[in-house]
């Protein structure tokens, strides 16, 4: 197999998609073989492990210099489990991980009541499980599962 | 003291015109320190335009309540600390931000005993002055280990076994 490492990536943009994604790798309780790895998109703070640049919207140059910051991580770390909170850095992280074989998990932020949110529907054409932390909101998407939130 | 923080993206001016109104109602409250991203900064506190982490969370946790906008960081750092949390909406038809997720936000957990939404400075002098607010100094703890987190860590070890 290509991803033939041990790594996990936990991505996400700076602000509550971290601070949601911090709280459920804070909960986590790996065996010693598996190896998270936070991945970031801010430099102003250095809990995290790789940085890559912070993109939203629209095509964009952002957009572009995300693709292969996230084409380097992925060809050098090769995780087997990409877990994204959002927003649009997680989103191609996960994409080009599924490119070298892992598995992308896609939980949609907590501030999406209404509906997924825009990446989490892009999410949904590729990711390999999607959640909601809002059971009505997984309750509108047929392949979209409800196992909690992070606080609870 | 209390720490007001807007976020990095749009400016907040709104909020900050709000704290401005009710100037003596805060001051009983001590200090106010406020991180203010690009926003216009408070006559009367201490302003930052960006806080490094570490003072960030510091100042978070040593205020007597915070003042926000309806963003979700703050929100979850809030019932993490068990912080009561004064949350003024961004709004979309005013340009304070892309989309109206804030008021839903604010309407999903405007019911936690440690939320108080306001959206104009009657709002929030009536905040300051009500019992509730006051009154409000539970402990909301919340529990170790979620049970997303909890099939997150399943679905991660059974993948690994599959490698």
């Amino acid at each position: 197999m290509l991803n033939c490492s041990n790594n996990v990536f936990f991505v996400s943009s700076f602000g509550g998609h971290s601070t949601q994604l911090g709280i459920l790798k804070s909960q986590l309780n790996l065996s010693n073989d598996v190896k998270p790895l936070w991945v970031g998109t801010s430099s102003l703070t250095e809990k995290y492990d790789f940085i890559v640049p912070d993109c939203h919207g629209r095509f964009s140059l952002a957009l572009v210099k995300c693709l292969f910051s996230s084409l380097l991580l992925c060809i050098k770390y090769r995780p087997f489990v990409v877990v994204s909170t959002g927003a649009l850095p997680g989103l191609v992280v996960g994409l080009v991980s599924k490119l070298f074989g892992a598995r992308f998990v896609w939980i949609d932020s907590i501030a999406n009541i209404k509906s997924l949110s825009v990446s989490g529907t892009y999410a949904l054409k590729f990711a390999d499980e999607v959640y909601s932390q809002w059971p009505e909101v997984a309750s509108l998407y047929k392949t979209v599962q409800y196992k909690g939130s992070v606080f609870e | 003291m209390i720490f007001c923080t807007v976020g990095s993206q749009e400016p907040f001016d709104r909020l900050m015109d709000m704290l401005e109104v009710n100037r003596h109602c805060l001051s009983q409250y001590g200090p106010l320190v406020c991180q203010l991203g690009s926003s216009t900064g408070v006559s009367f506190a201490k302003n930052y335009k960006f806080l490094p982490e570490d003072a960030f969370i510091d100042y978070f946790s040593r205020s007597e309540f915070i003042i926000s906008h309806a963003g979700m960081g703050n929100m979850i750092l809030s019932l993490d600390l068990g912080k009561k949390i004064i949350l003024v909406p961004r709004l979309k038809r005013l340009g304070e931000h892309r989309t109206d997720h804030q008021e839903h936000v604010a309407s999903k957990f405007g019911n936690l005993p440690n939320v108080f939404i306001v959206n104009d400075s009657e709002e929030l002098e009536a905040v300051l002055l009500s019992e509730e607010f006051n009154s409000f100094n539970t402990e909301f703890v919340r529990e170790s280990k979620s049970s997303l987190a909890i099939h997150l860590n399943q679905t991660i070890m059974s993948l690994s076994k599959i490698q």
